[in-house]
Order: structure tokens, then sequence, then C-alpha cells
């Protein structure tokens, strides 16, 4: 399979430099390979950047169709890999039909992209942005298998708003598909996992989920969202633990949930000639169960409520190059910010609730269609590594490079 | 503590600030360029905001519900002007939109062409069809369309 998107992808790029146009099909698409290497104790997001790593990258290739003017269908294969997990596996991103019936009403079905915040929708094209990264606490990559797209159906159009602008909606239901070995599954194991239990997600259940989001686009370069996503899932996991007195080992079972997570974000961009700014702010709301058939480890319901912020700003000085930065703060308990919690439940350090961010990133479009980056970051704090739970370091860089040829 | 002075200057401040970006919108209107379309086109006007609805892919309908075919000038200096006077971006915003548009299966890329006679053809001998060329004439194959 590997090799066939490999070949589909030269195919592609034989043809002209904006697109392929087979028998009414069009085809675009993406190579992305990076580099990058974090502190040596704190692997993020790449399981092996601690050592520097190439399992850093993204191809993509989409098909699409104008079966009639109203009437499209498409697809678009993804390959990601994150060291652990993505490893280069072909996965369905997208694939849907699109009924337009008029500006202000459309209706789309199949596997959707979900519109979270500003840029949630093309966060896999790399070259649709001046950061690598994206902050974490909004487009998070452990999280990015599950809250990519949603598998149903979705209302939306375009409303013009007068001399105000345009509002556009999106309306979607259906469940998110949350595959058993990708990073979200990993991600809810290490929730409830113990230090003497870590166990491994073994089975997952989507409920039906719903995402709203509406973007308010002015005309003097201004766009606003306002996104939110409600769901609830389910699954098992199993390990095995061991006894910290004896050492003796038993077979665990879990039987845990989220319920009820509600996730909203308010956005606004602004661009003002070669100028973008960019803020946004998240909070999740949610309740994590776990039911252990072992006597050794105690049931746990918890409620959480983290949140985060982000602001950004690039700006682009010549044809090829742009320079773009942002600041980020995320907590896992936004009653909490300072980590009390945590500390008083003796399961680890303050700052491994929150993590604070400072990114500087360059970008170079030498030629149409190459986008070349180098990014740099200093975090304090490791909240986002939950896999890693003994992610030592509290202050620590992450340095990226990823060149991107799409078309 | 609250004083009133500092509240006046800093109002005034982000009042200036507003006039100045609007101003940085609005004084761009001197336009080097005509909006064209294909003469099976009805409409005769567009306001700015329709006209950046149809080229950001949003407004899709002409008002006889006829699916707009848009196309892009490549000449360098006649698209920048028409992408800041007319959607407030610049070249690589645009070009950015148009990826993340097709990477999510939106929209279909819309066809660029070099230079103008080749998007004079392409508007006149398309049905729906819009695009953009220098000011000038543009010739009887296809229509003008003013902006409000």
């Amino acid at each position: 399979m590997k090799k066939a998107l490999t070949a589909m992808m030269l195919l592609a790029f034989t043809g002209s430099a904006h697109a392929v146009d087979l028998a009414g099909v069009e085809i675009h698409g993406f190579a992305s390979q990076g580099y990058i290497k974090t502190s040596p104790d704190n692997n993020f997001p790449v399981s092996n950047s601690g050592e520097g790593s190439f399992n850093f990258n993204d191809f993509a290739v989409n098909f699409s169709k104008e079966v009639n003017p109203d009437l499209r269908v498409g697809l678009q294969l993804l390959a990601m890999d994150r060291g652990s997990y993505g490893k280069d596996k072909i996965t369905l991103d997208w694939a849907f039909g699109d009924y337009r019936v008029t500006d202000w009403l459309g209706f789309r079905a199949g596997k959707i992209k979900i519109p979270l915040g500003l840029y949630n929708e093309s966060r896999d094209n790399d070259a649709a942005r001046t950061f690598i990264f994206l902050p974490q606490n909004e487009y998070y990559d452990y999280e990015r298998d599950s809250v990519n797209a949603i598998t149903g159906a979705s209302i939306y159009g375009s409303i013009p708003a007068g001399s105000a602008g345009t509002v556009n909606y999106q309306f979607q239901v259906g469940t998110t598909p949350i595959p058993l070995d990708g990073a979200s599954a990993r991600n809810y194991s290490a929730y409830i996992s113990t230090v003497d239990a870590p166990l491994t997600t073994t089975d997952v259940n989507s409920s039906t989920a719903f995402v709203h989001h509406l973007e308010w686009r002015t005309p003097v370069g201004v766009r606003a969202t306002f996104s939110g996503l409600h769901t609830s899932f389910d699954g098992t996991a199993t390990g095995i633990y061991t006894d910290p007195v004896t050492s003796a080992t038993t077979p665990v079972t879990a039987k845990w949930k989220f319920d009820s997570w509600h996730r909203y974000i308010l956005g606004v961009e602004y661009l003002w000639n070669d100028l973008t700014l960019a803020t946004e702010y998240q909070r999740d709301d949610y309740t994590v169960s776990a039911d252990y058939q072992n006597p050794a480890l105690e049931n746990f319901t918890s409620r959480q409520a983290s949140d985060g912020w982000y602001v950004s700003a690039a700006y682009r000085f010549t044809d090829w190059f742009e320079l773009g930065g942002y600041y980020t703060e995320i907590y896992a308990d936004r009653h909490h910010r300072d980590g009390s919690t945590f500390e008083d439940l003796g399961v680890g350090a303050p700052w491994q609730t929150w993590q604070k961010e400072k990114v500087l990133t360059l970008r170079f479009d030498p030629v149409r269609n190459l986008v070349l980056k180098v990014e740099g970051h200093l975090i304090d704090g490791t909240w986002n590594m939950s896999e890693y739970t003994d992610a030592s370091k509290r202050n620590w860089y992450l340095v990226a490079t990823k060149a991107t040829v799409f078309f | 503590m609250f004083h009133p002075k500092r509240f006046c200057i800093t109002g005034t401040k982000i009042l200036l600030l507003l006039c100045l970006i609007a101003w940085g919108h609005a004084s761009a209107h001197a336009a080097g360029f005509i909006v064209i379309a294909n003469k099976s086109v009805v409409e005769s006007t567009l306001t700015r905001a329709e006209l950046q609805g149809i080229y950001l892919g949003e407004k899709v309908k002409w008002g006889n519900r006829k699916h707009i075919k848009i196309a892009v000038l490549e000449e360098e200096r006649t698209l920048k002007e028409f992408l800041q006077v007319m959607l407030g971006k610049t070249p690589s915003q645009f070009d950015q939109h148009w990826v993340r548009m097709v990477t999510t299966g939106k929209a279909s890329l819309p066809p660029a062409f070099p230079d103008t006679q080749q998007m004079i053809d392409f508007v006149a001998k398309t049905p729906n069809a819009i695009g953009f060329v220098a000011a000038g004439q543009p010739g009887d194959s296809v229509k003008t369309i003013a902006i409000k």
C-alpha cells in the first residue's frame, strides 16, 4: 500500500505544478519530511526525538471529481510517522460526498474533516501554515487521529452579512473513529495507568459526536471562529500489575470511560498586508473513570477541566521568507493552574500539569510548491507528554526542520 | 486607580488605530484591474463582499443558481493588487487559503493563467466564469462586472 501511495504521488508530480487532472479527477497532495530533536529526556511528539529522529513525516494524496456542478466526491489517503505511532501506515484521512444546494446550504456525508478552531481542518498540510507545530493545546499531536475527522454527516453554508462580511457555519453529527494503534488510544491508556500497572487500550467505542463551527469573516481582514465538540467514548485496557512490595504480578483488565466531553474553542485571526496575527482559547471539560478488574487497584472517577491559549504573529518579509512566533500556555487543571492538585495527590510535580512554550519559526518558499522550515521551542512543563510519565526535565527544548512539496 | 485622563488617552489611541486599519483597507480602492465575466452571467455588479466570497470559495452560485467558475490571473502586479484590494490578502495568503481548500476536499483549485489574453479567452468560452485582468479594454468577448 505504501508503494501504491508513492506511485500515485510520483504520477501526480509528473503533471502540472498545480494539480493533475485525469479524466476529470483532480489530484493533489503533499510529501513532508522532517527532522526533530528534543532534550534527551523529553520525547515529544516523536517517540525517539530525544536522540534526534527522522521518524517525522506526513504524506498525502487526494482525488476529487465534480460529478455535476452541485455534487463533488473525493478522498484523501494519509500516511505519517511519529516514531512509535503512525509508522507511515496509510489511512483514510477524509472521504465524502458534497452536495451544495445553494450558497447558504450544503450537505456532506462520509468521513469529514472536523472544523475545530482556526486551523484544525487543514492541520495535516505543513504548507498551509507558518509553523511546523501548531499550538499544542488547540492542535495536540496526540489527538490528531481522533479529532481529525468525523464519520457521519454535516450541513454547512455561507451567509452574507452585508457590510459586516460573511458568516460561515458547519454542523456535524457522527462518530469520531479512534484507531487502537494511534496516539489518542495510547494517550487514554496513560490516564488510567499507574506506576505499578501500565495498561494498553484494547478496545475503543465512540458515542455519537456533535460538532458546531461558526466563522465570521469581516471585510477588514478579521476572521473569528467559535467551535465546539461534544462526545463520549469508552473502552477496555489490559496490563500487568506488579506488587511494589512482593513483586508478584497479576493481570489487570480495566473498563474506562471519557464521558460528557465538551470542548470549546474561540479564535481570532487578523491579516494586514504581510502580517498575520492570531489567538485562540480552548477549554475542555470531561469525566474520566476507570473500573479495574483487580482488587489491588482503586477505581476512580475524576472530573477534568483543562484549558489553554496562545497568541501568534507571522510576517512575510519577501516572497520567499516568513518569520513567525507564538507563545502558548496549557493547563491540565484550570482551577488550580499552580499544579497544587497534582502535588497534593502525590502523583507528580506541579510543572507536570502545565506546558508553556515560546516558539520561533523561519519559513522559506525558495521555489513554487516547496516549503522549508526551521523551528525552535523553549518549553516549561510537560503536561502534553502524558504518554511518557517519566519525562524528567521541567525546562526543555524542541528543534525541528521540515521540507514539504505540495501540488 | 481609575484615571479619566489616562482612560481618554488610551481610548483615543485605540480609535486612531482602528481608523488607521480602516483607512488601510479602504484607501486601496483606486484599482488597476477590472473584473470580467462570461456573457452568460446575469449579474453586472457585485459588492466587494460578494467578490471576496467568490474568490474564497464561499459564494459558489450566481443569482440564477448557476455554478460560478473562478479563474486567477498569475501576472504578478495585477494579481497582487486584485488580492490586496478585493480580498485583503497577499498572494501567499491566497495560495495558502486554496491549499487548505483542496487539502480538505472542499473545492477544486481554480485555473490560473499567466497572461491577460489567456484569461480573457477562458472566461469568454466558459459559461458562468469570472476573472480579472489589468485595467483596459478587455474586448467584446466578455462582460465587465462593476464592483460596488
